[in-house]
């Protein structure tokens, strides 16, 4: 934010319009409005329909309705609930997702919080990620603390301290390292869900090719290599590889072809 | 160039680090991205490791790491160059630029990172033997295109007058025997100002 010795002024666009951009207090569009150009503002409230040509600074940003943004976003905070494209990066301190948003660039928020689809072509780096809705991440996903109840889709490398995946749906993480890692499958709903799941022919299963961590504990997990200290490997995994440093502990109806202590 | 590498297993047995750590660090940026190198092995693909450097930097991590937090770790390891800004007198009380080399560097009143970077590089080179005449022509070099961390410089020399180039990090070169060469990496010289200024 530039500090500008001059008075701000909001800009307001409701039914159909257009503008430039420019530094302003505040921004309001609602119905359908088309901003080229840069934009630098305090509070950025989109309802409808709107395009942001350019980059936008902002200290809070909350869209509703349909938003595109050409550029690369950097805000204190980014709120959605609708459907929002980012086609640049967005950098937020807090990113709060109830619909659907796809970004083609980075995603860096000290916390993320979704219940809705997130789509992240590039890498997710944070503070605190929590998503209960479908999560898709084209690279790494690098955080402190990761926590997913639905469907999560890495093609990297997830690496937190602490990582708690409930499954309710196919997911596939190519890699996970960190200290905790936890994966259970949910208990909700089991009947309805094998019913849907035998129609649609998907498995309510964690593909992945590498865990690792000094605490693991999977259920319902298919992965060609384990690897940590202390490892439970619960119910319907089937696991190719396991090496662990200190102890192994297989449950019943799991599938661990080779183990090795290391 | 080729160095030797270390798996990751092995890396974890000598070090006693755990896999949290290992993971932390690369978070934070502490064991860079560029070492994590992937090959593929019996059970899919394994992650190798420069042996060397990544045994050297986790030893120098064990040792900060009880009086520095993390994200100080991660400023010292992996620089940011811009945002040091040193005034003329700190620099001389850390003695991070040479007495003898401070007429190659124009009156300023504060230091860069980078400065200070091209301070080291040029300190090594008079070492290196490295006439004043070319230090000076170095100095503009770097000024006019400072070198990325990922890069290395290499310095040739036959008779009088030195040659300087800037290469990627993982490039090979080979050069004729008679030729004098000094090479250095940018990047772990970066890592020792930061260093030395973390430190102090």
């Amino acid at each position: 934010m530039s500090a500008a010795q001059t008075k701000l002024y909001d800009l307001k666009i409701s039914g159909s319009g257009t503008s430039g951009g420019g530094t302003f207090k505040d921004v309001k569009i609602s119905g359908s409005g088309k901003i080229h150009g840069d934009l630098s503002c305090k509070d950025f409230h989109m309802s409808g329909s709107g395009k942001v040509d350019g980059k936008v600074d902002a200290e809070h940003m909350k869209t509703s309705g349909s938003s595109v943004f050409s550029g690369d976003i950097q805000t204190g905070t980014f709120t959605v609930s609708g459907s929002s494209k980012c086609n640049g990066n967005l950098t937020a301190q807090e990113v709060d997702i109830s619909g659907s948003v796809k970004i083609a660039g980075d995603l860096f928020a000290q916390t993320l919080e979704s219940s809705g689809a997130c789509k992240v072509d590039g890498r997710i780096q944070g503070q605190s990620l929590e998503t209960s809705g479908s999560l898709k991440v084209g690279k790494d996903c690098e955080v402190e603390s990761f926590t997913s109840s639905g469907s999560v889709h890495i093609d990297g490398l997830l690496n937190a301290d602490k990582i708690d995946i409930k499954l309710h749906h196919h997911s596939s993480i190519k890699e996970i390292g960190g200290e905790t890692v936890v994966v259970k499958q949910s208990r909700t709903g089991k009947f309805f869900k094998q019913v849907v799941n035998f129609f649609t022919q998907k498995d309510e299963f964690l593909h992945c090719d590498l865990i690792e961590g000094d605490l693991i504990t999977l259920e319902n997990t298919k992965a060609k290599l384990v690897r940590g200290k202390h490892i439970i490997i619960g119910e319907n995994c089937e696991i190719e590889n396991v090496e662990y440093s200190h102890e192994l502990d297989t449950k019943e109806n799991a599938k661990v072809m080779r183990s090795t202590k290391i | 160039m080729s160095e030797e590498l270390i798996s990751k297993r092995e890396v974890l047995d000598m070090t006693g680090i755990s896999y949290g750590q290992l993971y932390r660090w690369k978070r934070k940026n502490i064991l860079p991205e560029s070492w994590f190198i992937k090959k593929s092995s019996f059970t899919g693909q394994e992650t190798y490791f420069p042996k060397e450097k990544v045994l050297e930097r986790i030893q120098k991590i064990k040792e900060l790491k009880d009086d520095h937090s993390l994200d100080e770790l991660s400023a010292i390891f992996s620089p940011d160059s811009s945002t040091i800004q040193l005034s003329g007198k700190q620099v001389r009380e850390l003695n991070l630029i040479p007495e003898d080399l401070w007429n190659l560097f124009q009156a300023r009143e504060t230091f860069t990172g980078q400065d200070l970077l091209h301070g080291k590089i040029l300190h090594i080179a008079k070492e290196e033997g490295v006439e004043e005449e070319a230090l000076k022509e170095l100095v503009s070099f770097l000024e006019s295109s400072p070198p990325p961390l990922d890069y290395r410089l290499i310095g040739m020399s036959k008779g009088s007058g030195w040659m300087w180039m800037q290469l990627p990090g993982d490039s090979k070169w080979v050069m004729e025997e008679s030729v004098k060469a000094v090479e250095m990496d940018i990047g772990s010289l970066m890592e020792q100002v930061n260093g030395s200024i973390a430190t102090k």
